[in-house]
């Protein structure tokens, strides 16, 4: 039996203590003397979030194909553990082998949204690993960073040695072999950094110098030492088909958020909405072949025996051979008594046919996210779509039979007026009086329609059209939801909506991180300090903590939310290559404040620059 | 295309000619902080895998039949608890434990595979009686005091436990003092009880109207000794599960 880092009474004292213990069917345990580099994955937050992330799964099963590599979990502690971790001053350790995570040789660290920055400390913290690169030593492991926060790493620039930047298929292998040889040969650990950042898509923070305007702005950003690279080009997997994919999924005994064998598509969207930061970084879009994904479909379902498979991409509806796909696993999983759950799915005759065969239309919903109420701010988002599509997607499912709908829209677009945002509480009364059209009386046995209308708040990304538009501020959010409300209230069917919206606090916070420069790791480091922690779970989320940090480090946060960037500004995340250029990016922005819209890559190439990959779309589409 | 409905009346169309199939595992090790909830889904997974031709209910979102003789707490480990589920065909016993063993986790394994006959109360239904044994987690003995306790308290004729009053409290009529805690005599209930310096074992009660809890006598015990007992030091495990036959107690494999 394997022995455990925490004893029984400790185990029996925390919530959900298998979240701890490891030993779930499929994790991987390997003989340790046989083993040169021993590599823990982070997901830092609590253990369910953390085991319902594809891109982990896979990396840690692609790892584990490398003989002489050991990968194990590491997530967050939850609160109860990590108070007794401090108190009894027991060192975090990976799920696997439930050794320290601080004798490892790479710790990695997914950064899937900017709420995690300070549970990336508490990971840190709690291993007993410094919390600044610079005064790290051999005995640490290299903590590197990759996801799509890595896209922006400047505001925990100062915590990481080195940011994967790109798809995680393409280097680790040279990148491990590089280490043992530096390890080997004796160099020094400041001397395989350097090595490291010549591999490509490896970002080393140290290795660069940030120089400031006098109003804050970057005057110029650019490399400290010689041979290293001044412009990082992300990492890209050529041939989506023949790249690893996982075979053995873990099987959390604990109920995750995605409890469910996850099948991935496609990588990319070709759809270019200018709010989308992922519909950006993952161009060109790549298919892969559905002859292999149905095999693979197959084979995850036999190896984990879970009752549930999903599939995965940015938007399902443009795979080119979805119905195949479709038709062949609602046919397999019949036999098998194993659900399908189909997310992303534009809502059209084939879709609300699909779904219908899938889910229970008593039971489930089905979602629209139109994004903006009115065609104007439809158009200026470049979500390609009107309300006729709308309004008739709705139809088809109201006449399958569906009565719930959820709609998720943005409040604080670019260039919005108090009308566009009336018109999202209009849009959502006409999909009901669409119901009591398409349905008639006696056939409202599912009960009436019921609307779920969903308001977050728009946060600019990097690397999108809009990473030059400024954000509300957090009063002007609430406003903003007050006016929704009221204008929902003023509809006919207004006892058939239900409004929700998100919470404002957050969405400026993850605003600042988002566009925030390397001034920012003092910051997110002193609110780690005060307690800050889990800042995506609305319990623990100390917005007061927050603001007292940022004041305390003399950052005004206004320099990075409501300010209007100038077009020719260099932005923190400038020496990154996305594949989309920037000059691109601008065309779309200033098209975008003309409310012009931007065809797909499926219709026409509008030079974004990812054909530089050569791959995917962009050299199918003759 | 075949659709859903189809398949699944064909499926409950079988209902009569469906075996009953009793399955005995036990758990042990880090696996023990699996709950129950969880637990089952580990096993319906582990069915899967395994690919054993289990019953469906009918519905949308088809679910096992199976059901399990009771609850293990978190922390508990078992040598022998037991679930039953019911498949289409009749099952080779030996092979569908091995075939279960090649797909669970460490810490858990399949003990036995029995086929019920007809008409076999299922396993909830019937537990009557659970055998336990509780040791210190820290490996050391009982103290002495601690056995001669046990001497004094099992030996006597009456095992007077002290519960709070959970009726009184819930209706908000418990006064303290007075009616906020009852008094209970359990004796009757504890079928077999011995402490050694090793372990403390027992046969109880553990039918849905008499359930004994083995750390309830333990208690008694320590308190007898004059000593405070912290449960988090104490493991329990648990042995088998009885029912009652002919007025004697079998392990319920026995069928």
């Amino acid at each position: 039996m394997r022995r455990q880092a925490l004893s029984d009474r400790i185990l029996m004292q925390v919530d959900k203590p298998a979240r701890y213990t490891g030993g779930e069917y499929n994790s991987v345990v390997k003989d340790k003397s046989r083993i040169a580099v021993r590599f823990v994955m982070c997901f830092p937050d609590v253990y369910e979030i953390g085991m319902s992330h594809l891109g982990m799964q896979i990396l840690y099963g692609m790892l584990n194909t490398y003989d002489d590599v050991w990968c194990e979990r590491v997530f967050s502690p939850w609160t109860d553990l990590d108070r007794i971790m401090r108190d009894e001053n027991i060192p975090l350790f990976a799920l696997e082998s439930q050794e320290p995570v601080k004798d490892m040789d790479f710790l990695g660290i997914t950064l899937q949204y900017e709420m995690c920055y300070t549970n990336i400390l508490q990971i840190l913290d709690l291993a007993g690993i410094p919390f600044m690169a610079a005064d790290r030593t051999w005995d640490d492991p290299i903590v590197i960073g990759g996801g799509p926060c890595s896209y922006n790493p400047e505001p925990i620039s100062d915590f990481f040695d080195m940011f994967y930047i790109g798809e995680g298929e393409t280097k680790y292998r040279e990148l491990i072999d590089l280490y043992k040889a530096c390890k080997e040969a004796g160099e020094d650990r400041h001397s395989f950094l350097v090595k490291a950042a010549g591999l490509g898509g490896i970002y080393v923070p140290m290795l660069y110098d940030v120089a400031y305007n006098e109003d804050g702005t970057i005057s110029s950003f650019k490399p400290n030492t010689e041979n290293v690279p001044s412009v990082i080009k992300k990492e890209i997997v050529k041939d989506i088909s023949g790249a690893y994919y996982i075979e053995k999924p873990i099987v959390p005994f604990i109920k995750v958020t995605q409890d469910r064998v996850v099948l991935e598509i496609q990588r990319g969207c070709i759809r270019g909405c200018r709010f989308c930061q992922a519909g950006q970084l993952y161009r060109p879009v790549r298919e892969r072949d559905v002859e292999s994904l149905k095999k693979k479909a197959l084979e995850l379902l036999n190896n984990t025996g879970q009752e549930e498979i999903s599939l995965s991409s940015l938007s399902s509806s443009d795979y080119s051979k979805l119905e195949e796909l479709v038709d062949f696993l609602i046919d397999e999983c019949n036999d098998r008594s194993v659900n399908i759950s189909l997310p992303s799915l534009r809502i059209d005759n084939f879709s609300v046919d699909a779904m219908s065969k899938v889910q229970d239309v008593k039971k489930s919903s089905i979602t629209f996210a139109p994004e903006a109420g009115s065609q104007h701010m439809r158009d200026v988002i470049n979500k390609g779509i009107t309300e006729e599509h709308i309004l008739k997607g709705a139809r088809l499912a109201f006449e399958a039979g569906w009565t719930r709908i959820k709609l998720y829209f943005m409040l604080g677009l670019p260039g919005e007026s108090n009308e566009d945002i009336e018109e999202i509480a209009v849009l959502s009364d006409k999909i009901a009086r669409e119901f009591f059209d398409a349905v008639p009386k006696e056939k409202r046995i599912n009960g009436p329609v019921q609307i779920v209308t969903s308001a977050s708040f728009f946060v600019p990304k990097p690397f999108t059209p809009f990473q030059w538009a400024p954000q509300d501020t957090k009063d002007s959010f609430r406003e903003k939801a007050y006016i929704l409300r009221q204008a929902v209230m003023a509809q006919l069917n207004q006892k058939r909506i239900k409004f929700n919206w998100h919470e404002t606090d957050v969405s400026v916070l993850e605003g600042i991180l988002a566009r925030g420069d390397r001034k920012l790791n003092a910051a997110i480091l002193r609110a780690y300090k005060k307690g800050c922690m889990y800042d995506a779970w609305s319990d623990t989320y100390r917005d007061d903590l927050w603001m007292e940090s940022f004041d305390e480090c003399g950052i005004d946060i206004s320099f990075y939310t409501t300010r209007a960037r100038g077009l020719d500004e260099i932005f923190p995340w400038d020496f990154i290559f996305c594949g989309v250029n920037k000059e691109y990016l601008k065309s779309e922005w200033l098209r975008s404040k003309e409310a012009v819209v931007t065809p797909n890559c499926a219709v026409k190439c509008n030079g974004c620059g990812a054909a530089a990959y050569g791959v995917g779309i962009c050299t199918e589409r003759g | 295309m075949v659709s859903g409905y189809a398949l699944k009346e064909v499926k409950s169309l079988n209902r009569d000619n469906r075996i009953k199939v009793r399955i005995k595992f036990s758990k042990h090790g880090p696996v023990k902080f699996v709950g129950h909830l969880d637990f089952m889904r580990f096993f319906q997974k582990a069915i899967r895998r395994a690919k054993i031709d289990i019953a469906y209910s009918e519905g949308f979102s088809p679910h096992q039949i199976m059901s399990f003789a009771t609850a293990l707490g978190v922390g508990v480990e078992t040598d022998g608890d037991y679930l039953d589920i019911e498949v289409m065909s009749t099952p080779d016993c030996v092979r569908m434990k091995d075939e279960l063993n090649a797909v669970v986790v460490d810490g858990v394994r399949i003990e036995n595979v029995t086929v019920l006959p007809d008409g076999t109360p299922n396993a909830m239904s019937s537990v009557a009686a659970a055998g336990y044994k509780l040791y210190r987690r820290d490996g050391l003995d009982f103290n002495d005091e601690v056995i001669e306790a046990a001497d004094r308290v099992l030996n006597s004729d009456t095992l007077i436990i002290r519960k709070e009053n959970k009726k009184a409290k819930k209706k908000g009529r418990a006064i303290e003092g007075v009616n906020d805690v009852i008094t209970m005599d359990i004796k009757a209930h504890v079928y077999e009880a011995e402490l050694t310096g090793k372990a403390f074992t027992c046969l109880v009660d553990a039918s849905s109207a008499g359930n004994v809890r083995p750390m309830t006598i333990l208690e008694l015990i320590y308190a007898e000794a004059g000593l405070e007992l912290d449960p988090l030091d104490i493991q329990i495990v648990r042995c088998d599960l009885y029912r009652e036959e002919n007025g004697r107690l079998v392990t319920l494999d026995h069928v």
